[in-house]
């Protein structure tokens, strides 16, 4: 039971923390809330604080317990201290004593569910993988772990942040509880946003919707991020519509805040903020208001800028690469990467898209539950009852639900927009706050027909229900671990029930010394492996790994090009691409020949390429398995290239490569004076023997790289071929298990 | 609000801006190209369970790798040999009881490059090691050499007519006075003879079960 004690306290004191900054905040910007909202806003805001804050130690490398716990108490006495002299808040009017009542009901029995996942031993996959996997790195360092790169690592970290103060005191599941706390307060915003705007049945409806989701339930109750980002999102909304009403320019820095603060959560949430300042100036705001806006978004985000911009030499990594070459992550990767989540995999009709979204889920990893195929009701909210009402003040209260309606609509369509980047169920969650409000306004004149989807949603969405319509696979919330979260039951088992890849921890630490990397195709649930994992996609050493220890097998530089010419007399030679195709352009070694042999390679000589220039040595390292690739679509102008430092006779250049078929490659020499003169863009095209012993070159061109360790599922490219001729390879098996291998390079 | 506009167009310049170019290197440190065999290379003897032996068969021989495996209808296998003079091929294989039962005696036969080297009759169950001295010029230095068996009678599966001929161990070629030449496992190779009747084809001994 300590244990929970530990979990608790982490999530509870980083709640705590959060909600003072938030009043302090408050305060200093002389805004008024009502009771519930207060403290709701100020968790939101607070949490947007403390990350940013814990950003900042992060830095400088002072994230420490000691640190957390005297200064979340200092400020936790400082918020109570002020909020004793505050006078006591206004409470927003009631929500109808049945809608309480079925609210408070549906309310507790999921949140009793959500609780127990939330407390039990983190699993999810991203959450024991790069989520927490960050995290805990970050707590091994008190701060950035400046020497170990990825794209998971690239991302801005804004949640993160938080896990970071919870998981100094109780670890990962205090993590997973600050998420949960997230999937608390946002119901609760909807409810008091029902409430001040004057449609509080609609509010409750929106919350139940919400908050029973299953995939909304799996997710919040993981280290995850999407319940984080939606609350905030919904926050700007909220506090949108109370500016539209007050005009204060102060609440227009508060929303520029959670602007950032939210963009710093998630890339995801890029549209809050023009969509913010688009409201803001169509609505009227000043100029003063608007740069308020402006430069409190700038502040929350310039961490995070200048530490990519810094250390990766993008800003937006792991995003934008094309736009911020940088040798950290390839632009290609990036794009691989973001087509493989923008395309439904298993989907042969469209019209399986909202089937699968609502109640089968396993080719799109969850299920919003069958309720929201009513989502196009949304649309009665539209409706003018003018004429029929008659009476003014219902006419004003019609006109007001419309004007709620139309913006709930345009966020709901706003922010559905990412989910067009990944089609993962839960990049439409930022929507779903949206069309349930929407929903709820639509359907407000027939209460029974509210009452009815709210009950419906929530039992079909129980785990237990959700289970016998919903796909085998589809990511939901399988029971309620009541032992395991009270760790009644012992962790550990626990997880390796749920996650087979750390039955070689123990192995794995055993063999790898401390500071020491290994090399996955696939991502492994880092936050409980005390060793860094290179993954093959994460970064640009990943893919060198990948590309090197692929090279026997799926491109050996078999095909040789061979450009003879005149002998001349040049100061340089490159080899330039006159074509654009979606491939890359790939070269093995490119040697410079003159009278029947190979120019030596003299420390004298500079070489380069474009794109993707700080991988030109590997095309004149002399190794079959290294090979320079514009790691991008080939396009003309690119072009690899030697200069001698001196006058060198040559007549020809070969290049032994992968044959890409749709370069047109011509050679070009540097001249005396400098300029650069095409000699011949013809080429005989040749097939050559390699030397024997490639898979051996393979090994030890990935030991140079720093990597002595290979975690191979049987599923990888080379898995087989690696088991078979480990000899070969100059491998060692170390462990096995749940069709993985472990190998040390010899 | 035009300020405003101004200073994130100014900021969004800025930073495209500053992206990074990668400059020249000086040429890496060489690296050695050669580094030893690869699996399915030139290799003069293989034994079933050696790791690369799957790219030394051309047919009829079970896939799965161990100590020895099924041959089937007409098993083959590539080898090729750096020296092609006073070469002494060997073969070992075992009759299993199991089809001994219903086969009865069997002649295995052995082919180089299409021509028949040697037979050997196996008149009981058991393990057999055929072992023939190679003519000059029936093979040739560097060139694969197509090594074929055939069996007399074969076992046939009464269920689908699958036919089995014997369980192959290790096939390949030594020099006279050198018997390991050519063999990555030496050892394992003269242990295993050890083990095996070593016997000439046609010889009175021919068959010798252990």
């Amino acid at each position: 039971m300590r244990e929970v004690g530990h979990i608790l306290f982490g999530a509870v004191f980083t709640t705590g923390v959060s909600i003072a900054l938030g009043l302090i905040l408050m305060r200093r910007l002389g805004l008024v809330w009502h009771r519930m909202e207060a403290a709701l806003l100020a968790f939101v805001a607070g949490s947007g604080c403390l990350s940013f804050m814990t950003a900042l130690l992060c830095l400088v490398h002072q994230a420490r317990r000691g640190v957390f716990l005297w200064g979340g108490l200092a400020v936790i006495g400082r918020a109570i201290w002020e909020e004793r002299r505050e006078p006591r808040r206004k409470p927003l009017p009631a929500v109808p004593f049945g809608w309480l009542l079925i609210l408070c009901l549906i309310f507790t029995i999921f949140f009793l569910c959500y609780f127990f996942n939330a407390m039990a031993p983190e699993t999810s996959p991203d959450g024991s993988g790069y989520h927490l996997g960050n995290v805990a790195r970050m707590w091994k360092h008190h701060g950035f772990a400046w020497d170990f790169r990825g794209m998971y690592v690239y991302l801005w970290q804004g949640m993160e942040m938080l896990f970071l103060v919870a998981f100094a005191f109780g670890g990962h599941s205090a993590a997973a509880m600050v998420h949960f706390t997230f999937l608390n307060a946002l119901p609760l915003l909807m409810v008091t946003y029902g409430r001040r705007f004057g449609f509080p049945r609609a509010g409750a409806f929106g919350a139940i919707l919400v908050y029973a989701t299953p995939v909304i339930g799996v997710d919040g109750v993981a280290a995850y991020n999407d319940l984080a980002v939606v609350t905030l999102i919904f926050a700007v909304f909220y506090l949108l519509q109370v500016w539209d009403e007050l005009k204060s320019s102060n609440i227009l820095l508060l929303i520029g805040l959670l602007c950032g603060a939210a963009l710093a959560v998630k890339y995801t949430a890029f549209l809050v903020f023009p969509l913010a300042f688009a409201f803001a100036g169509w609505r009227g705001a000043r100029l003063r208001g608007l740069v308020l806006l402006t430069a409190s978004a700038g502040v929350v985000v310039a961490p995070w800028i200048v530490r990519n911009w810094i250390w990766a030499g993008n800003p937006f990594a792991p995003f934008l690469n094309a736009w911020f070459p940088n040798p950290y992550y390839h632009a290609g990767m990036e794009k691989i990467y973001v087509d493989g989540l923008s395309h439904y995999e298993g989907i042969k009709h469209f019209w399986e898209i909202p089937l699968q979204l609502t109640m089968r889920g396993s080719l799109v990893a969850g299920v919003v539950g069958p309720a929201f195929l009513l989502a196009p009701l949304a649309l009665l909210a539209l409706r003018s009852r003018h004429g029929r009402q008659g009476c003014q003040q219902q006419a004003r209260q019609c006109q007001a639900r419309q004007r709620h309606a139309r913006w709930l609509l345009t966020a709901a369509l706003v922010f559905a927009v990412p989910a067009y980047f990944n089609t993962g169920t839960r990049f439409l969650i930022p929507a779903l706050p949206f069309v349930a409000l929407a929903m709820g306004l639509g359907l407000s004149q027939s209460p029974g027909v509210l009452w009815a989807v709210a009950l419906f949603h929530a039992a079909v969405s129980w785990p237990a229900v959700l289970s016998t319509y919903c796909d085998h696979w589809a990511w939901r919330i399988p029971s309620i671990p009541v032992n395991a979260a009270l760790r009644r039951e012992p962790e550990w088992p626990y997880i390796l029930e749920r996650v087979g890849d750390l039955n070689l921890k123990g192995r794995i630490e055993q063999a790898v010394p401390p500071g020491e990397t290994i090399f996955s195709f696939a991502g492994r649930p880092e936050a409980y492996i005390d060793r860094d994992i290179v993954v093959q996609y994460e970064s640009t050493l990943g893919n060198l790994v990948q590309d090197i220890l692929q090279a026997p097998d799926a491109h050996p530089p078999k095909h040789l090009q061979a450009f003879q010419f005149l002998p001349v007399t040049a100061r340089g030679v490159r080899v330039v691409n006159l074509a654009a195709a979606a491939n890359f352009w790939t070269v093995a070694e490119m040697r410079i020949r003159s009278q029947g042999g190979e120019l030596a390679r003299t420390p004298g000589w500079r070489v380069s390429a474009w794109p993707n220039g700080w991988e030109a040595p590997l095309a004149f390292d002399n190794s079959y398995t290294t090979r320079w690739s514009t790691w991008q679509a080939m396009s003309p102008g690119a072009r690899l290239q030697a200069e001698f430092g001196k006058s060198e006779t040559l007549d020809s250049v070969w290049l032994e490569c992968d044959p890409a078929r749709e370069a047109k490659v011509q050679v070009e020499v540097l001249t005396e004076r400098g300029r650069w003169v095409a000699i011949t863009d013809t080429a005989e095209h040749s097939t050559v023997d390699l030397p024997s012993g490639i898979r051996r070159a393979a090994s030890r061109d990935v030991k140079a790289l720093g990597i002595r360790f290979l975690w191979i599922n049987d599923s990888d490219f080379c898995a087989a071929d690696m088991k078979n001729y480990s000899k070969f390879w100059g491998i060692t098996l170390l462990a096995e298990a749940n069709g993985t291998r472990f190998y040390r390079i010899d | 609000m035009y300020w405003g506009i101004v200073l994130v167009v100014i900021a969004g310049v800025s930073t495209i801006a500053c992206g990074r170019e990668a400059g020249s290197f000086p040429p890496p440190a060489q690296l050695s190209l050669d580094l030893g065999p690869d699996p399915g290379g030139p290799r003069s003897l293989v034994r079933m369970n050696d790791p690369d032996a799957d790219a030394l068969i051309v047919r009829d021989i079970s896939p799965e790798r161990g100590e020895t495996r099924w041959a089937f209808l007409h098993p083959e296998l590539r080898l090729s040999v750096a020296d092609a003079r006073h070469l002494t091929f060997s073969a070992e294989f075992a009759i299993p009881e199991v089809t001994f039962r219903v086969t009865g005696p069997v002649t295995v036969s052995c082919f180089l490059n299409g021509r028949k080297l040697a037979a050997m009759r196996c008149g009981h169950a058991g393990d057999y090691r055929l072992e023939q001295t190679v003519p000059e010029g029936l093979v040739e230095a560097h060139k694969p050499i197509s090594v074929t068996f055939e069996a007399n009678p074969r076992w046939v599966s009464p269920e689908d007519g699958a036919q089995l001929s014997f369980l192959l161990r290790s096939v390949g070629f030594t020099h006279a006075g050198s018997p390991q030449a050519g063999s990555p496992k030496a050892d394992s190779t003269k242990a295993d003879s050890t083990k095996a009747g070593s016997t000439q084809a046609g010889s009175p001994q021919a068959g010798s079960p252990h």
